[in-house]
């Protein structure tokens, strides 16, 4: 479907460079907030090692947010704060 | 004395407004007549020099005018009446008495779009600042009201997760990398999902209109967590075959806006650039917006 309504010589499907899909993940019953953030962790470094020039090797990684601390986006999100408890 | 110094200073305004001398001279036996408080006073006064203004406008001789005025003296007693009406709002006021205000009120309204009618720079200064005034006031409302008032459309939201790539700054997710953030992850989440922002034509033919849509991958309503109005929502094996099963989830007001709310619009709305059949659903109000499945 993403494909038919927005077509381009790109399969956004299967690219690794068109960063526009916004993740949301629900956690399970009796998981912490740093658990959670340390097994995304664990991904992000798999995937640095995976696939070395895709992934700028250090700093680059995931980045978990509750959502109900999200208000447009993160980086819009300091400016919209008085207090930036992600900056 | 001090009512008849009131008069000759009444009707030297009105003089220097150019009013004929028998005009102005009973224009201001009236207005000092009434013995109204000031702000009243000037207020009654310049309703009447814009009346008699109005009456050589139109071509009244001064006769005429004066003929059609009648007797100070009632407009006089008229006047006073006026001042010492209560207010609307005062329940003591028999509901034949309150009747009775409108004509006051017409003549209060008139009277208020003679004097802005005759400062119409004034005027459209001041509707144009009402009218930004309101609209930003509106607008800063709205983003208020949906960013920070209104409730979560998400079930258990402390359990939700925003999740975004960090490479430098922060940004959204490739759809393979969300792949593989899924797969390794599944110890620790529910459900993971993706959602991209994109525009499509709703409807058939001629009669399309741009919609703004959510393309979502199949566990997304596992994690909104709140049922539908009625239908279905999509599921995860709605994307398990790419393109196989173009499935449509529409917003409620949505539905209520393009549908009137019509329940028969499940297997006949067609969303999308191609003209490919698809299924819709009602989502519950005050959700979010149209969504479809990728």
């Amino acid at each position: 479907m993403v494909n038919v309504l927005s077509p381009g010589e790109t399969d956004m499907l299967e690219s690794r460079d068109l960063h526009g899909m916004f993740g949301k993940a629900r956690i399970r019953p009796g998981v912490s907030q740093a658990a959670a953030q340390g097994a995304v962790n664990r991904v992000a470094a798999d995937l640095r090692q995976q696939r070395v020039g895709i992934w700028r090797a250090e700093g680059s990684g995931f980045r978990l947010i509750p959502t109900k601390d999200t208000i447009l986006f993160p980086d819009a999100d300091r400016f919209l704060r008085v207090c930036p408890p992600y900056c | 004395m001090r009512t008849d110094l009131d008069q000759l200073e009444l009707e030297h305004r009105a003089l220097r407004r150019g009013l004929p001398v028998a005009l102005a001279a009973i224009a201001a036996q009236v207005v000092a007549e009434a013995r109204l408080d000031p702000l009243r006073r000037d207020a009654v006064l310049e309703e009447l020099i814009a009346h008699f203004e109005d009456g050589l406008a139109a071509g009244c001789s001064i006769a005429e005018l004066l003929a059609e005025f009648g007797d100070p003296a009632d407009a006089t007693a008229l006047l006073a009446a006026a001042t010492r009406i209560p207010r609307s709002s005062d329940s003591t006021i028999p509901p034949t008495r309150r009747l009775s205000m409108l004509p006051h009120i017409v003549r209060e309204a008139r009277f208020a779009v003679r004097r802005l009618t005759k400062s119409p720079g004034f005027t459209a200064t001041a509707m144009l600042t009402l009218a930004l005034g309101i609209g930003a006031m509106t607008s800063m409302f709205s983003l208020i009201n949906a960013i920070v008032l209104r409730p979560w459309p998400i079930a258990a939201v402390d359990d939700v997760y925003d999740l975004f790539e960090k490479a430098g700054g922060t940004q959204p997710l490739t759809n393979p990398d969300l792949g593989d953030f899924e797969r390794g992850t599944k110890d620790v989440f529910v459900a993971v999902a993706g959602i991209r922002y994109a525009r499509a034509q709703a409807g058939e033919g001629a009669s399309t209109a741009p919609v703004a849509v959510e393309l979502v991958t199949g566990s997304y309503f596992e994690i909104v967590g709140l049922p539908p109005s009625f239908g279905r929502l999509l599921g995860p094996g709605d994307d398990v075959a790419p393109g196989g099963h173009p499935v449509v989830v529409l917003g409620y007001r949505y539905w209520e806006r393009s549908f009137a709310s019509d329940p028969g619009v499940i297997g006949f709305a067609r969303f999308g650039s191609t003209a490919g059949r698809t299924g819709s659903w009602a989502w519950r109000p005050g959700s979010i917006k149209a969504t479809c499945g990728s």
